[in-house]
């Protein structure tokens, strides 16, 4: 197995282990060391640059790779997690009122940066086919699973209206005293036109604005 | 009202903990949930008297939520501090 290094690490022996089916051009020895790094999450690659010597051109050749990636151990469920979090956040950062184009965006920065935040990237298992399968975020976006959370990160825009829309229902019944009461002996005509005209008078004059302060509840 | 509407979703529902109060964008994010409390107060007061059913309509809903917005950021004197504060012990109930 490769281990880390610096530059000038002399790597022929590895490449007299590469099977006969892999080329042995050097050229291409990233996409094997990319390929690899897919089939074993366990290994980690740190150096960036490999000296190489290659025995077929008999002249070294300096091969600079792309800095891999450190695979942290991060779950789907805690990319999820943290995705939700993002998205209501932004809800609250911005507009509980997103347009359809607005959500499209807050869902996909909610995506983006709760794998930003996981140094290195995070590659996502991919359940459907195989507990071993592993995908890049961009693909993992586009496939099925991808877009099912897509939808699900959608729907927190409702549920975060119908939360507050069931707890100001009861509170508005409670705090301003609308419940069809009145003098003994009322109509309940009577008791709807009373009601009316205090939600009328509410309305009108902005008393329930008013009431940011005031402890009407407790 | 729109105060303690906004302490029952934080400590009673801990439905804002996911919010990161710690981060420095906490003063706007309980801002405005405190708008889009008021929203929704008043369009379940105007279900009392009219057939509204129970859909926000998003544009009207935008501007409302805009409109109480402007008011809570312009609130003065005793009404400011009095809200200012209240946010402020909610954010540190959550630290």
């Amino acid at each position: 197995m490769l281990q880390p290094g610096g530059t000038g690490v002399q790597v022929q022996p590895l490449l007299d282990k590469v099977p006969s089916t892999m080329p042995k051009d050097t050229s291409q020895l990233g996409t094997l060391l990319n390929r690899k790094r897919r089939r074993d999450s366990t290994v980690q690659f740190v150096a960036s640059k490999y000296s190489l010597q290659s025995s077929m051109a008999s002249v070294t050749t300096t091969v600079a790779l792309a800095e891999p990636s450190i695979m942290p151990n991060v779950s789907l469920q805690d990319v999820k997690k943290a995705a939700l979090a993002a998205m209501k956040r932004a809800l609250f950062d911005e507009s509980p009122f997103p347009s359809p184009r607005g959500i499209n965006r807050m869902v996909k920065e909610a995506i983006d940066n709760a794998a930003i935040i996981y140094p290195g990237g995070v590659y996502f298992p991919l359940y459907l086919y195989s507990t071993t399968h592993q995908l890049p975020i961009d693909q993992w976006k586009s496939h099925l699973e991808g877009e099912g959370f897509a939808r699900v990160l959608k729907r927190v825009v409702g549920k975060v209206h119908g939360d507050f829309n069931r707890a100001t229902k009861a509170a508005t019944l409670l705090a301003f005293d609308l419940s069809l009461r009145g003098p003994e002996g009322s109509t309940r005509e009577q008791m709807l036109a009373l009601r009316t005209y205090k939600v009328n008078v509410l309305l009108s004059n902005k008393t329930f604005v008013h009431s940011f302060t005031v402890c009407w509840l407790y | 009202m729109v105060l303690n509407l906004l302490e029952y979703l934080v400590k009673e529902r801990d439905y804002l903990s996911s919010l990161s109060l710690n981060e420095s964008a906490w003063e706007v994010r309980l801002r405005n949930a405190s708008a889009l409390i008021a929203v929704f107060l008043e369009h379940n007061l105007r279900s009392f008297i009219q057939d509204s059913g129970p859909v926000v309509q998003r544009s009207a809903a935008c501007d409302k939520f805009e409109e109480f917005k402007t008011q809570i950021l312009n609130l003065e004197g005793a009404a400011k501090i009095q809200f200012d504060t209240r946010l402020g012990d909610m954010r540190r109930a959550l630290q």
